[in-house]
This record gives structure tokens, sequence and C-alpha cells, in this order.
């Protein structure tokens, strides 16, 4: 379980890296970034970010829904995605 | 003429949205940056009289820099302090005038407010819902508001009068299959997002089938119009016009800017363009722009307009991306340079910034002065600090972010000022962003 979660943590910060075009970027999420405050996602970014995540781990979020307070806590993105994750559901 | 009261909300297209307007994927929740609230010290009142309403009062120090340089009003503030504008829940204008519409203005929260609006001849950097005003003032109705500024109806109308400004209008379910058609890149704007907000660069069909199905579930639910879709520019230079359409109709030309931005970001304003102005003469930009103008008036909008244009890179002159009818940066910076009796070489430069701790200002002005950059009555050359409110914010975080506004003059570069700035603020513990 453990090392899942790291693992989603990795695929994370790889697709922030990318989002950003900010390769320094790597190894630095943590379970306690903040995605807004920390790394300066912005209102732009958002888009393209949640759009990667989507298709990197397989889900659909529903944007009218989806709480912004889930990109303030890695944690809590992570746990967004493997509750909305058909391979954990 | 009687005093003005000048006062600014820079994010009016929040309040100008209908809630039932399809949207871009966006999280629910999402605030505006605290120090947009704080912007408002950048709206320069015209005259020594005249009144700069601000949401805090105005760093005196940065005001007394600005009065060495000519640049003389009166300002006043909504609340006395950051901690009380803080310690309510930092309310932006539309909260303001909300509750002033709500308590009738005489006895509510801001009856001070209320007084000088009854008083004064307003000066809005944006015309807002709710707006009291003094008994011969009148503002244009809100659905005039809405449609000079939305890009749906902009778009729609430029195309009826045959004005070039190519896009889509997304009205309904089956106006979707029209974003398969579109060549890529393309992009997806909202009627009323902003620069940083509110548009999206589309760049494959996979992206498109996403929009699609979340857009579609809006409608089910529904949500209907208020996107458009258009076709990448192939841009050379972007610039905007600033305009006044005064309330009897009559269209006046204000100036031209060239406007610096990084990808959907803004980033800053060159008013020296004398190059990009002798093109556009040569082209029907200002018959076509003025026909737009006319057309906003007959729809009942009168005021501030900016319209966003581009050079493109084939030398056409592309004359509306879309309409702002407000004021911008671009009137804000030739506002300034009236004010200061600044030369024609100016450019506005703004930059996010992070700080540990609230800003001392006057060491930052001493900083930049000893470094030779800080502007001075009698040079040419140097930077004019616009902003400090958003920087002196007490921070309950590790870090604070804020932007650092400021004019540039003379004829070193951008790139020197902003090096300057950093060495200046890195001292202060402050960073660049």
């Amino acid at each position: 379980m453990e090392a899942q979660k790291v693992n989603y943590l990795s695929e994370i910060n790889e697709l922030l890296c990318n989002v950003k075009n900010d390769p320094s970027l790597a190894g630095q999420v943590t379970e306690q970034s903040n995605f807004i405050e920390d790394f300066g996602i912005d209102s732009l970014d958002i888009v393209d970010f949640m759009l990667e995540l989507e298709s990197q781990f397989d889900i659909e979020v529903d944007f009218d829904a989806f709480d912004f307070d889930n990109l303030t806590s890695a944690k809590r993105l992570v746990e967004y995605i493997r509750s909305h994750s058909a391979t954990e559901a | 003429m009687s005093a003005h009261v000048y006062w600014a909300h820079l994010d009016p297209e929040a309040s100008w949205n209908c809630a039932n307007n399809l949207s871009l994927p966006s999280p629910m929740g999402a605030k505006s940056a605290l120090h947009l609230a704080l912007l408002d010290e950048m709206f320069v009142p015209a005259r020594r009289q005249d009144i700069a309403l601000t949401m805090l009062p105005k760093c005196q120090v940065l005001h007394e820099y600005h009065a060495s340089l000519g640049g003389s009003y009166h300002p006043q503030s909504v609340f006395n302090s950051a901690e009380a504008w803080l310690a309510e829940n930092k309310p932006s204008w539309p909260d303001v005038l909300s509750s002033i519409a709500q308590s009738s203005g005489a006895l509510g929260p801001f009856s001070a407010v209320n007084e000088l609006f009854s008083s004064y001849h307003q000066a809005p950097y944006a015309y807002l819902p709710n707006m009291p005003a003094e008994s011969e003032q009148v503002f244009p109705a809100l659905s005039a508001i809405q449609f000079a500024n939305s890009k749906a109806t902009i778009t729609q109308l430029c195309q009826q009068m045959e004005i070039p400004c190519s896009g889509i209008v997304i009205e309904q379910q089956s106006d979707l299959y029209k974003l398969q058609e579109l060549d890529y890149p393309y992009v997806m704007k909202e009627a009323f997002g902003v620069s940083g907000r509110g548009a999206y660069l589309v760049k494959e069909s996979r992206i498109t089938e996403r929009l699609i199905r979340h857009f579609s579930k809006q409608i089910d639910g529904g949500k209907h119009g208020g996107l458009i879709a258009q076709p990448w520019l192939d841009i050379e230079i972007d610039f905007s016009s600033q305009w006044h359409i005064d309330s009897n109709g009559e269209v006046r030309f204000l100036g031209l800017c060239q406007v610096i931005n990084s990808g959907f970001r803004f980033a800053g304003i060159d008013l020296c363009c004398n190059a990009l102005t002798r093109t556009i003469e040569q082209s029907q930009y200002y018959e076509q722009v003025q026909l737009l103008m006319s057309a906003l008036f007959k729809h009942g909008y009168f005021g501030p307009v900016c319209v966003d244009s581009a050079l493109l890179k084939d030398g056409t002159v592309y004359p509306v991306i879309e309409v702002n009818a407000r004021e911008s940066m671009g009137s804000i910076a030739m506002r300034w340079r009236q004010k200061l009796s600044l030369s024609e070489n100016i450019r506005l430069r703004q930059y996010d910034v992070q700080y540990q701790s609230a800003l001392q200002f006057k060491d930052i002005l001493s900083k930049l002065s000893k470094c030779g950059v800080l502007f001075k009555d009698g040079s040419d050359n140097g930077v004019v600090p616009l902003t400090a409110a958003n920087l002196l914010l007490p921070v309950n975080s590790s870090f604070a972010k804020g932007r650092w506004v400021q004019l540039e003059c003379g004829a070193q570069s951008s790139e020197y000022y902003r090096k300057a700035l950093s060495a200046c603020l890195s001292e202060a513990g402050a960073s660049l962003l």
C-alpha cells in the first residue's frame, strides 16, 4: 500500500514537471505538498494538470463537483485519484 | 469641474459572468489571488483634486514618492488598515457594493463609501453591478456591459459587421461537433475569461473529445452559451488600443500600446511603438474599430474600452481578438505617463513576488535608489514602483505572494531593471518568481 502511494506521488510529480515545464521540480512532491502554493500552479496550469491526471490514472473528473481543496494537499489528491480509479474501486 | 472619485476592481469579469454559462474545466472553489484586490492603487486619478479610493490605505512612502514626481491626488481608503480588512474576511469591491445595496447605504458598514459615491462623480476602472451613483451620473445597464465584454457576443457582432474576427461560438449541444472540425491548435475561451484565466490551448483531438464530454455534461445540467473557439494566430506583436465612448455616443481614440504576453499571461505594456503605429495606420484598423465602438454604443454601452488586437507574422493587422469594455493595463500606463509628465518611451512591467514577512517599502525604495534605478524628478531613466499594499500584508503562512508593478523609463532594458529589482528584493528577504 505504501509503495503504491509513493508511485502515485512520483507519477504526479512527473506530470507536474511536464505541466510547469520545470525539470527542477522532480522529487519535490510530498504528501504535504500544496500544488497551488508550493509549485505555483495557477488557473491556466490547472486545466492541463487535471486533464493529464485523468489520462495518466484513467479517471474522469467531474469538474463541476471537484473540490479545489484537493489541490492543496498531495495526500488528498492521491486519495481522490484512488477513490475514482477503476482499478482501485 | 468637480472632483472625481477613482476606484478599481481588477477582476470585474467574475461579476459580469452568468452562472448559467458553459465553463472550461476548473475546480470548484478556486479563489482570486489575494493580491488582486489590492492592486487598485495602480488606478491613478487624473487631477490633483481627485480622490483615489482604494481598499487599503495607500502606502505613505509610495504616495510621497509619487507626489515628489508631481503625481499628487487625495488618497482615501475603504478600510483603515490591512488588519481591519483581513478581519472582515477580505471583502472585494463587489462585496462592498452589495453590502451598500442591501443596507440602503446610509446605515451599513460602508456608509462612508456610499457618501463618497453620492457626492462625487465616479471614475471606476470597470462598471460593476450595484454601483450607487450621484444623482446626475448614469451608468450603462448591466446587460450592455455584459454584451460589450462577452467574447461570444463580440465575435458574433464582428462577424455580422464583416470585421475580421475568426472564431466559433458554442451555444448548445449541436454546436459541439464544430470543435471536431477545427485545425490544431485552437484556443477555447470563456465569454468572460481574462488574462491568466478562462482560456485553454487545445493541441490534440483527445482533448477536444474530453472537452466535448465536459461541455455536454454541463449542457445536460442546464448550462448553455458563453464559449468561443478561436484559431491559433501566428502573432508577431500583440497590441491594444484604448478608446472612450462618451454618453452621447462620441467615440474618442486615446492611444495604442504594445502588449507583452507570456503565453496567456499578461507581462507588460510598451507605450512607445512608433513602427507598429505606422503599420496600423496603413491598414483599416481605426475605421473597423470605430465601427465596432459605434455598434457597442447602439447596444447601450458607453465608457472605457480596450480592444485587444495583433499584428500577425504575415504582416496582417488582426483588428479584434477580444474587447474589454473597461479600463486596462494599457490605459493605466497611459494615465501614469500623463500624470507624471513622462516621456514617450515608457514601459510597464509586472512581476510576482514571494515574501516571508511584510516588506518595508521604505527600504526597497532606498535600495532601488542606492543602486541607481529609482526614477527621480528631472531624470530620464529609472523605474517608478506603482504598487505596495499587496506586499505589506502580515503573513500567517511561511510565504506570501504578491505582485510588483512598475513603470520603466529610458533606454535601459527591462531585463536590466528586472535584475536590479530582483537584487533589491533579495536583500529585503523577497524574491521574484
